[in-house]
């Protein structure tokens, strides 16, 4: 399996398995099915029209031996709807798998109740807070790390010390006990993402978090499955901007995706990603090897 | 017997062979290699695997059906309330401490993942474990998660055992140093405050006594050289500089506290081969059972144990070294040997005076201890080879002469109360005219404090459970004397108490905490700033310049002639000698299911010790690998599984101690497949302790007699496993061409060095196959990154194990259990496997070869795996995604290595709590149906790639290090990047012995093994 192959596979995969894709593309692997919908969509439909064939025969014979029927006629176009039925059935089950178990439906827009009803709305939108006022290791470490209460204190030591909804704050932080926020962004165990690795290469935090600054309650915006992931490992061009810009997420807005893909370009050859001659270095293709992500 | 004589002798003239089946290519062996999958048991077919497969399927069907609209279980986040400085979340932290054995410390490096340890290993700026450690280092951090501890205080009632707590136990224990008569029997140690206590408790407790107790220890050098030097000093060997060693009965790189020392100053006089002035040292072994040293030396002259006091004063007679007067004629009364290996031996160490060195084992009585240390300061190693240290309190009596006085006290009613720190002698001690546990009954309040409620627990009054070293205060003197702290890198699991807290509730009246008792007794070793000096400490893991070693020869006295000669005695029949196992030791580690699983490095038996005898002996008794046999000694009989063992001499049987535990009153676990009671210790194995007595354990041998009993016992010998044989892969070619073709996996060279180092590439190149041209049949990879590559030197590989276990620690690998590994289903990422070289079964050579993934540039496994679950990567890994693998398992048909593993079952399933906490979180926990192997430790690799782009620097030679490489006692495995032609690993491909396994096949492995050399040709010209 070369380099060439390898690559193959991981589209075939990535495409199938993910959304993400062109709808267009999905509609035709429904239709035509996949291997794993073949399977389902005839074994439903052999059925039918075996019985349905099962049936006319009987029926010839017991016209031909003069005999009343057992099933009255109306029974004909049952079948017809039966069958009819089960070709939607089978397709319907084919959509749930598709649609109703993709991460975009299951993940995106997952937005639990935490503990203490933080807004980075509030602090990161209104009061201009940087990220990396609080998730202080996310240039340095695999984790951008929750802060400890003692971050929160330090203001809210004196701003609204007597708030009710800080009042688990002030608990943890006087029981020493932590508060126990809820993980929104939850990746499989077995994929190993890397916060330093990407920040200190210029891509932002808005790239898979969103627009956290406008959110009052933190949700998950990108369905984080492999395909998404892939999609920019593949062309990161349009997703680059320089690293001071990395925690400001209303930077570039006013570009279009054709001015930050060239200027994107010119960032990655300083990274290495790009040779002076513009065609991907081994680089690039060491983004989208298995191990990057996964051990 | 004749087609793997005539298959491998084309091409070195020796045969290689792993077993005696192989040797004698038995059908047995011929259907191994023949189905690709001995593994390949009828699983489903049998009935309670089909209830457990059933299961599984019910369980997948409801997890298919409640799919839609689920989300994953919620998880939490919790911060710290007030993060330590420099420390953040993920980022995994090493801690310096210390990790003690046989009363010597060796520094270690823990790291701690967001405050959990989960590795151990050696501290490179110790002096003694420079960096690597021994397979019971690194399986001292499961030792520490192992749910089998006991977790509180227990005392026994009228009505069996019941739950105490500390502080009544603290009650006791102030209580009993108030009233006086408190005996301690202790495991011995080179605290500084342990030992400070000890005089405390002897000075300020009225009619208080202290006693020490280990079943395996060195007092026949102890008193050996307090015989000859008059005061007990401790032999500190730098190999490095012994261009002769003589090991006379002695594993100084295996069974010895300083080991790691031995190992690596050994290692620098082996793989010099390539360099401009190539220095290989020659080593003799003279011993009874194959060991490790002794299958790493030039020369081995099996021997019966009890014969070599003889053999010591023959060579002593033929060196004809000054020695005084007594002694010099008790070793002119013996008759020359008639062997001429002793005389050539004799002539080696005087041909490098100064450059040689004679070591005695554990089981050689004091005399021959003395002897030997006369013998090396006429040669001349003092000061060279040779620097002595101080004893810790080297002036008690040997530990079986102490045992006895405490028997006598206990008999005499001297003893109100008993405290047993970390002793276990209701199993591993002799009985002395009554058992342990009746002499222990006798005391009025009896005392244990220990990792497990374990057999001397359990008749003890009150049992505490004691800490892990891992979560305790400490401090212990290394080899050299060198004073090493220990730092608790987390809280107690178990609310737990030390050895040293729990003696200063009996000295001081209230259990100090053991921070406050380490500051208080290391304090007159600080300079004027403590404080300052205490943060170096714990920085450093130990204080520097506190070796107590000199170079100095000490004077030589005479008065042991009369002893020596009474160790010579000519004793007839079989002998049996008793050694400490190579993975649990004494017994201490026998819940330890890494080291349980662990292969011998000699027997390759996991999960069992055996009585090894000879195959003359086997034949004699008409008894195979796996036969009991019935082994008596001075009335008490034992049946044993016996192993046949090539090397093993003819008269002695040799046995490992500590197996045949009873530490739960459970069901024993012997057969199931997983062990899923926490006692997996229970029922493995055989007591042999029982056949231990007084005598034996004083002479160091016993005499036996052995006979076949009748029945069978399986013996999980991964030995055969995973056979690598050529003729596997050449499918219908005829036999000769078959013959041209085959190459050899292991490549040795006999040699008289020093060497020229062109004759040793000739004599490598040699052994080496002949074979076309070899084209590739597609096109192949071109590399202009990373080209990661390894390279092992089987000249450096003493089979000590250490990198299976480190590499199970890394990379969370399972345990399998017993039946498992029986059907060769073990999951170790990298084995050793064990060859015998040549004709001569009772005393053939032995090669270890490491093996791991060969991450082929050509992989044969990418080609036929239907997922692309098994990929190249562009630096050359072959990236295996375990997420994409459906377990067809073609890959690991395909390895021509057989390094790939299955996991049949959901080996990780359920684990406890506190296992859990000791997994590595860098690597994805596998499940059942899924396919493994040795990755090069690819989350190193990342982990130190991202760290160079966040430091923006590229990275240089030596920042990526695999767990084997790090444990690597020698440095045997090299690590690095082929594409920077200075880089270590770029070094060692091009040595005149580096070759390629199976580089017919051109499938390309990127891990390049070098050839041993053997240093044995002084036999041929004499």
């Amino acid at each position: 399996m070369g380099p060439a192959s390898s690559q193959r596979s991981v589209s075939a995969w990535g495409g199938k398995r993910t959304e993400g894709r062109d709808q267009q593309v999905r509609y035709f692997l429904c239709a035509t099915g996949g291997f794993s919908k073949h399977f389902i969509l005839s074994p439903s439909m052999i059925v039918v029209l075996e019985f349905a064939q099962l049936h006319s025969w009987a029926r010839r014979n017991f016209e031909q031996m003069n005999r009343t029927p057992i099933f009255p006629p109306w029974v004909d176009q049952l079948i017809k709807l039966l069958g009819a039925g089960a070709a939607v059935s089978g397709l319907y089950v084919v959509m749930m798998i598709n649609f109703g178990a993709s991460p975009k439906t299951l993940n995106a827009g997952y937005m639990p109740e935490q503990p203490v009803p933080y807004s980075h709305a509030l602090h990161v939108g209104e009061l201009g807070l940087d990220c990396r006022y609080c998730h202080t290791t996310v240039e340095s470490a695999g984790f951008a790390a929750v802060p400890p209460t003692e971050t929160c204190m330090n203001c809210h030591g004196k701003i609204a010390p007597t708030s009710m909804k800080l009042k688990p704050v002030r608990d943890s932080f006087s029981t020493g006990m932590p508060v126990p926020w809820i993980k929104v962004h939850d990746l499989p165990d077995y994929v190993y993402f890397n916060h330093s690795a990407h920040v200190t290469r210029g891509v932002s935090c808005v790239e898979c978090h969103g627009r956290v600054d406008q959110m009052e309650e933190v949700q998950q915006v990108a369905p984080l499955s492999m395909g998404w992931c892939l999609e920019c490992h593949r062309n990161p061009e349009s997703r680059m901007r320089p690293v001071d810009k990395v925690t400001d997420l209303d930077w570039g807005l006013e570009r279009t995706p054709a001015e930050k893909a060239a200027q994107g370009r010119e960032l990655m050859k300083d990274l290495g990603l790009y040779d002076e001659s513009g065609q991907p270095t081994v680089r690039m293709t060491l983004m989208t090897n298995c191990s990057t992500c996964h051990r | 017997m004749s087609s793997i004589k005539e298959q491998h002798q084309n091409h070195q003239g020796k045969a290689l062979w792993r077993s005696l089946d192989e040797y004698a290519d038995t059908p047995e062996f011929r259907a191994l290699v023949e189905k690709e999958f001995p593994n390949h048991a009828p699983e489903l077919f049998n009935s309670t695997s089909r209830r457990h497969f059933l299961k599984v399927m019910g369980a997948s069907m409801a997890l298919a059906g409640g799919l839609a609209g689920c989300h994953w279980p919620t998880q939490k986040i919790l911060p710290h309330t007030s993060r330590p400085a420099g420390q953040a979340p993920g980022v995994p932290e090493t801690y310096a401490s210390c990790w003690e054995q046989q009363e010597v410390a060796e520094g270690v490096l823990v790291t701690s993942y967001d405050g959990r340890p989960i590795r151990v290993d050696g501290n490179g700026d110790h002096p003694d474990s420079r960096g690597s450690s021994t397979s019971q280092m690194q399986a001292s951090v499961l030792g520490m998660y192992d749910p089998g501890r006991s977790t509180e205080p227990t005392h026994s009632k009228s009505d069996g055992r019941v739950a105490g707590d500390w502080d009544q136990a603290i009650e006791l224990l102030r209580t009993a140093g108030r009233s006086g008569k408190v005996s301690v029997l202790a495991a011995p140690s080179s605290s500084i405050a342990l030992q400070a206590m000890r005089k405390r408790l002897l000075r300020e407790v009225p009619e208080s006594s202290w006693h020490e107790w280990a079943p395996v220890n060195r007092d026949s050098e102890r008193l050996g050289t307090a015989q000859v030097f008059g005061r007990p000093m401790r032999p500190v060997a730098d190999l490095s500089s012994a261009r002769v060693l003589v090991c006379l009965d002695a594993d100084p790189l295996m069974n010895h506290p300083a080991s790691l020392r031995h190992s690596s100053g050994w290692a620098a006089l082996r793989n010099s081969a390539d360099d401009d002035e190539p220095i290989l040292s020659r080593v003799w072994a003279v011993e009874s059972t194959l060991s490790v040293t002794g299958g790493a030396a030039d020369v081995r002259i099996p021997t019966r144990t009890s014969d070599i006091p003889k053999i010591a004063v023959q060579l002593a007679a033929a060196t004809g070294v000054s020695l005084p007067a007594d002694v010099a004629s008790s070793v002119g009364s013996v008759a020359a040997s008639s062997d001429g290996r002793i005389q050539q031996m004799a002539d080696d160490l005087l041909a490098h005076q100064g450059a040689c060195l004679v070591m005695a084992g554990d089981r050689q009585p004091p005399a021959v201890h003395a002897l030997v240390h006369a013998m090396n300061i006429a040669l001349g190693a003092a000061g060279k080879v040779l620097r002595y240290a101080e004893v810790t309190h080297g002036e008690r009596p040997a530990h079986i002469d102490d045992l006895q006085l405490l028997a006598d006290r206990i008999r005499g009613g001297q003893v109100e109360t008993l405290l047993m720190l970390g002793v276990n002698p209701v199993y591993d001690a002799p009985s002395l005219g009554q058992s342990w546990s009746e002499l222990i009954g006798q005391v009025p309040h009896s005392m244990h404090l220990g990792l497990y409620e374990d057999e001397t627990a359990k008749v003890c009054q009150w049992h505490l459970n004691q800490t892990h070293f891992l979560e305790e205060w400490g401090d212990a003197r290394s080899w050299d004397g060198t004073v090493t702290l220990r730092q608790p890198l987390i809280a107690p699991l178990y609310s737990g108490r030390s050895a040293i807290e729990v003696v200063s509730a009996v000295v001081d009246d209230e259990m100090k905490s053991g921070h406050d008792i380490v500051r208080e007794y290391l304090h007159p070793m600080a300079s004027s700033d403590f404080e300052g000096s205490w943060k170096q400490w714990l920085h450093d893991g130990f204080i520097a310049e506190t070796s107590n070693a000199v170079d100095v020869a000490p004077d030589i006295h005479g008065g042991w002639g009369a002893a020596l000669e009474a160790s010579i005695q000519s004793v007839g029949g079989k002998e049996i000698v008793f050694l400490p196992d190579h993975s649990l030791f004494d017994g201490r580690y026998a819940n330890n299911g890494w080291l349980q699983e662990l292969p011998d490095p000699v027997t390759k038996v996991s999960w069992d010790n055996c009585a090894m005898i000879s195959p003359r002996l086997a034949s004699e008794l008409g008894v195979k690998n796996g036969d009991m046999v019935d082994l008596t000694v001075a009335g008490v009989s034992l049946a044993m599984a016996a192993f046949v063992l090539p090397g093993q001499n003819q008269d002695t049987i040799g046995v490992a101690l500590g197996y045949g535990r009873l530490i739960s009153d459970r069901a024993a676990g012997r057969l199931s497949r997983k062990p899923s009671l926490y006692q997996i210790a229970d029922g493995v194995g055989f007591d042999t302790y029982r056949l231990r007595n007084a005598a034996a354990l004083r002479a160091g041998f016993a005499s036996v007699s052995v006979a076949r009993s009748g029945g069978t016992y399986e013996l999980a010998t991964t030995q055969d496993h995973n056979p690598i044989r050529p003729d596997e892969f050449m499918g219908d070619l005829e036999f000769n061409e078959e013959q041209r073709r085959a190459g050899e996996y292991v490549r040795v060279a006999d040699c008289n060095f020093t060497p020229d180092a062109g004759d040793v590439e000739k004599q490598v190149t040699a052994a080496g196959p002949h074979h076309p041209d070899l084209k590739s049949p597609w096109k192949e990879h071109e590399y202009t990154s990373h080209r990661w590559a390894m390279s092992i030197d089987l000249n450096l590989c003493t089979g000590c194990s250490a990198c299976v276990v480190a590499c199970q620690a890394e990379n969370n690998i399972a345990v399998v259990g017993k039946d498992e590994v029986a059907y060769g289903r073990e999951m170790h990422w990298i084995r050793i496997d064990r060859y015998f070289r040549g004709e001569d079964v009772d005393n053939p050579e032995v090669v270890h070869q490491p093996l791991t993934c060969n991450m082929c540039e050509n992989a044969p496994c990418e080609q036929v795996c239907p997922v692309a679950a098994t990929v190249h990567n562009e630096e050359g890994l072959n990236d295996m995604v375990y997420n994409r693998c459906i377990g067809t398992r073609y890959c690991s048909n395909n390895c021509p290595y057989k390094v790939r593993r299955f996991n049949y079952f959901n080996n990780t399933k359920n684990p406890s709590a506190t296992e859990q906490m000791g997994y590595n979180p860098e690597v994805t926990i596998r499940a059942r149906g899924v396919m493994e192997k040795c990755t090069y430790c690819v989350q190193r690799i990342n982990s130190s790639k991202i760290k160079a782009k966040n430091e923006d620097r590229e990275m240089v030679d030596g920042d990526v290090l695999p767990a084997c490489a790090q444990s690597c006692p020698t440095h045997a495995i090299t690590f690095g990047d082929l594409a920077d032609p200075d880089s270590q690993v770029s070094r060692t491909q091009k040595s005149h012995r580096a070759y390629k396994m199976l580089a017919e096949l051109n499938v390309k492995p990127r891990t390049s093994f070098l050839a041993k050399l053997r240093n044995n040709s002084i036999l041929d010209e004499g």
